[in-house]
């Protein structure tokens, strides 16, 4: 039995996933750093390793993300849009028109037909706002962990106005609101407003169709959830292990099926 | 205060110095990559030969051996300037370097195509030998406001164009202002323009403008890379017209004798302009595995309106023909009732089976901008796809666009 390998090289985090019959038997996240594609490798050994496979038993890994060009014993190279797109369409059983995905620098809005093909795409210019380091950077000011932010946010029922688009400018009034005495909960809760306002605003409404999935690192966060739902008036789904959609993607798109 | 000034006056040259330096590197570099192409022929070495002149403009004035007349955008008739005896020269810089002379001085979200040709003037304002005058026909803001920008005001001609063509009352105006052209080039010339004279320019350029259709056309069937398509089209008007049509044959001959092989997939190009040594977006179209084989740039494609048929080859005939020609051709989205650019566009697509367009949209370039908004939703009605990139002289974003266009090609 052979596996497939699918490997995300994204901007701030490399995922690494192993599929058996279609199903993933184990997954990996790990920050990025420099020598993405040895880190790779490692996970890959690693993920051998705990599962008790032998590397003959793995096909040619197929690459994604922005560092895919650096991995040149890579079986198949295939662009995150597609792989993203292809990774939601099957794990949400063919539901998936909308997919919108939060990375560490950029945010997508990918439009899907009923087949699963790819049809349309938005994503945003070089500025970081409305993307995963929004939430990073707001972490350290807030001194408080990203995954907490979820709970957190939700258990304010107050809010505060977060207008900054820049990740820049939102940390000085993130400061600001912070010196006036504000809590962490309502500034957290105006920082997922804000990040769904932005996406609502890359999406353009009209371009949107149900049924709507969230993925990347961030879909976790069930306060910016709830923030996009009230922002685009629709449900917004988000799969389980959120984060390695694109790699297994990445890992599918091989498959004589498609 | 002196010394001030002084020591502010040396920085200041220091810093052009290295800028300088750093601009020709740039070019230098441009050029290096693209002798380095698998599909580089040493019929290429002409042309790239030419596009360096746009850092050395002092090589085109020698090359010409006439008064150059500087001129923005396209609108202009070239064929005038040439029975006039001058040799028009197009204001316009894609070197990312360049900006940096000027950009303290300059608005941030300026044009940068503008602002590297600031930049450029600057670099070169000690040198410029017979740059007498300038012609500016009033396209967009940024385009008005550049004589003002640049000192120059008192040396040149303004074209006030009708930003309405298909009207009467704009086409009249149009050729009151190209008179106009006539009568500041007759007084800076001191000389009269003659009709005999005007109609062998129509000639001169009718040939090099047949030579371009034969380019195109190797273009739209994929057997000329876009790339080397703007490499040839950019240096348009960088050396007597007669020469660089003769060279444009032998390439023409040259390529096609050796039976080549067709490209990616195409794409039609639309928007801002491209100009080298800014051929980022063309490197990271092919990178995407896609073949830009059809453009409305102005710089390319449309860098001028083509060849002229006349029925009336007086004076008055010739110059109404070219006025028209020039001002209804023109695809600029400064004009009002643009729907004949979108038209255009429809019918390459269809007829050459191209599939999707990708407007490039420089930041701080409003018109253009706006335009996309309006050209996308037509073209996907219709079944094309669409990509809107924009962006700036700068290559940090050329990771992102690169991903936009791996997507796109997917499609």
């Amino acid at each position: 039995m052979s596996i497939k390998v699918g490997i995300d090289l994204g901007s701030t985090a490399i995922k690494v996933v192993f599929l058996e019959n279609r199903e993933i038997v184990w997954k990996k996240v790990v920050p990025t750093i420099p020598g993405q594609a040895q880190v790779a490798n490692d996970l890959i050994s690693e993920g051998l390793s705990e599962i008790g496979y032998s590397p003959d038993q793995l096909d040619d890994p197929v690459v994604t993300g922005y560092g895919k060009s650096l991995v040149h014993d890579a079986g198949k190279v295939i662009d995150e849009v597609s792989a993203n797109a292809l990774g939601v369409f099957l794990l949400s059983d063919h539901k998936a028109r909308t997919v919108i995905n939060i990375g560490g620098q950029d945010v997508k809005v990918i439009r899907l037909s009923e087949a699963g093909k790819l049809i349309d795409f938005k994503m945003n210019d070089k500025c970081a706002a409305g993307t995963g380091r929004f939430f990073e950077v707001a972490g350290r000011i807030l001194d408080t962990p990203v995954d907490d932010f979820g709970d957190l946010g939700q258990s304010s029922a107050d809010t505060v106005n977060i207008s900054s688009t820049c990740v820049v400018f939102a940390e000085s009034e993130i400061v600001s609101l912070m010196a006036k005495g504000i809590e962490r909960q309502p500034i957290i809760r105006g920082l997922h407003e804000s990040l769904a306002r932005r996406i609502a605003g890359l999406a353009g409404n009209h371009d949107i169709e149900d049924e709507v999935y969230l993925d990347g690192g961030s879909a976790n966060n069930r306060g910016l959830v709830a923030a996009i739902e009230d922002e685009l008036c629709r449900d917004v789904h988000v799969l389980p292990y959120p984060q390695f959609s694109v790699a297994y993607g990445a890992a599918r798109s091989l498959d004589s099926m498609m | 205060m002196d010394k001030e000034n002084k020591m502010s006056d040396q920085r200041r040259q220091r810093q052009l110095q290295k800028i300088g330096r750093e601009t020709q590197a740039e070019f230098e570099s441009t050029r290096s990559q693209l002798q380095q192409r698998k599909d580089y022929r040493p019929e290429w070495d002409y042309f790239l030969d030419l596009l360096m002149r746009l850092f050395y403009p002092d090589a085109l004035q020698v090359a010409v051996d006439k008064p150059v007349v500087e001129h923005l955008c396209n609108q202009a008739p070239f064929e005038l300037f040439h029975a006039m005896g001058v040799h028009p020269a197009r204001l316009g810089s894609g070197s990312f370097n360049v900006v940096r002379v000027s950009s303290s001085r300059l608005p941030v979200l300026m044009c940068p195509y503008l602002k590297a040709t600031m930049g450029m003037f600057e670099l070169h304002g000690g040198s410029r030998l017979d740059r007498l005058y300038h012609v500016v026909p009033t396209t967009c803001d940024w385009v008005v406001k550049f004589p003002e920008m640049a000192d120059t005001v008192q040396t040149t001609c303004f074209l006030e164009l009708p930003h309405l063509r298909e009207d009467e009352k704009g086409q009249k105006r149009w050729l009151e202002e190209i008179y106009g052209l006539v009568r500041f080039l007759e007084h800076q010339t001191g000389r009269k323009l003659k009709r005999k004279a005007l109609k062998a320019s129509v000639q001169t350029f009718m040939h090099a403008w047949e030579a371009v259709g034969r380019l195109i056309e190797l273009r739209r069937r994929r057997l000329l890379s876009g790339i080397w398509f703007m490499v040839a089209i950019n240096s348009f008007l960088l050396d007597p017209i007669e020469i660089w049509t003769e060279h444009v044959l032998k390439l023409l001959d040259a390529i096609q004798s050796d039976s080549p092989q067709p490209l990616h997939q195409g794409l039609f190009l639309a928007g801002s302009p491209i100009v080298f040594p800014n051929f980022k977006l063309l490197n990271l179209i092919e990178a995407a595995g896609m073949d830009v084989c059809a453009d409305d740039l102005c710089t390319s494609e449309r860098i001028w309106p083509g060849g002229v048929c006349y029925d009336n080859s007086s004076c008055h005939g010739l110059l109404k023909t070219l006025a028209e020609r020039y001002h209804r051709a023109c695809i600029c989205p400064t004009f009002a009732d643009n729907e004949r650019r979108f038209n255009s566009i429809f019918n390459t697509l269809e007829q050459h089976r191209i599939r999707g367009v990708v407007f490039h949209v420089l930041k701080g370039c409003h018109p253009f901008d706006i335009e996309s908004f309006g050209l996308e939703p037509k073209l996907k009605q219709k079944g094309y796809k669409f990509l809107r990139i924009e962006t700036d002289y700068v290559e940090e974003d050329s990771r992102n666009i690169l991903t936009r266009l791996e997507a796109f090609s997917g499609i």
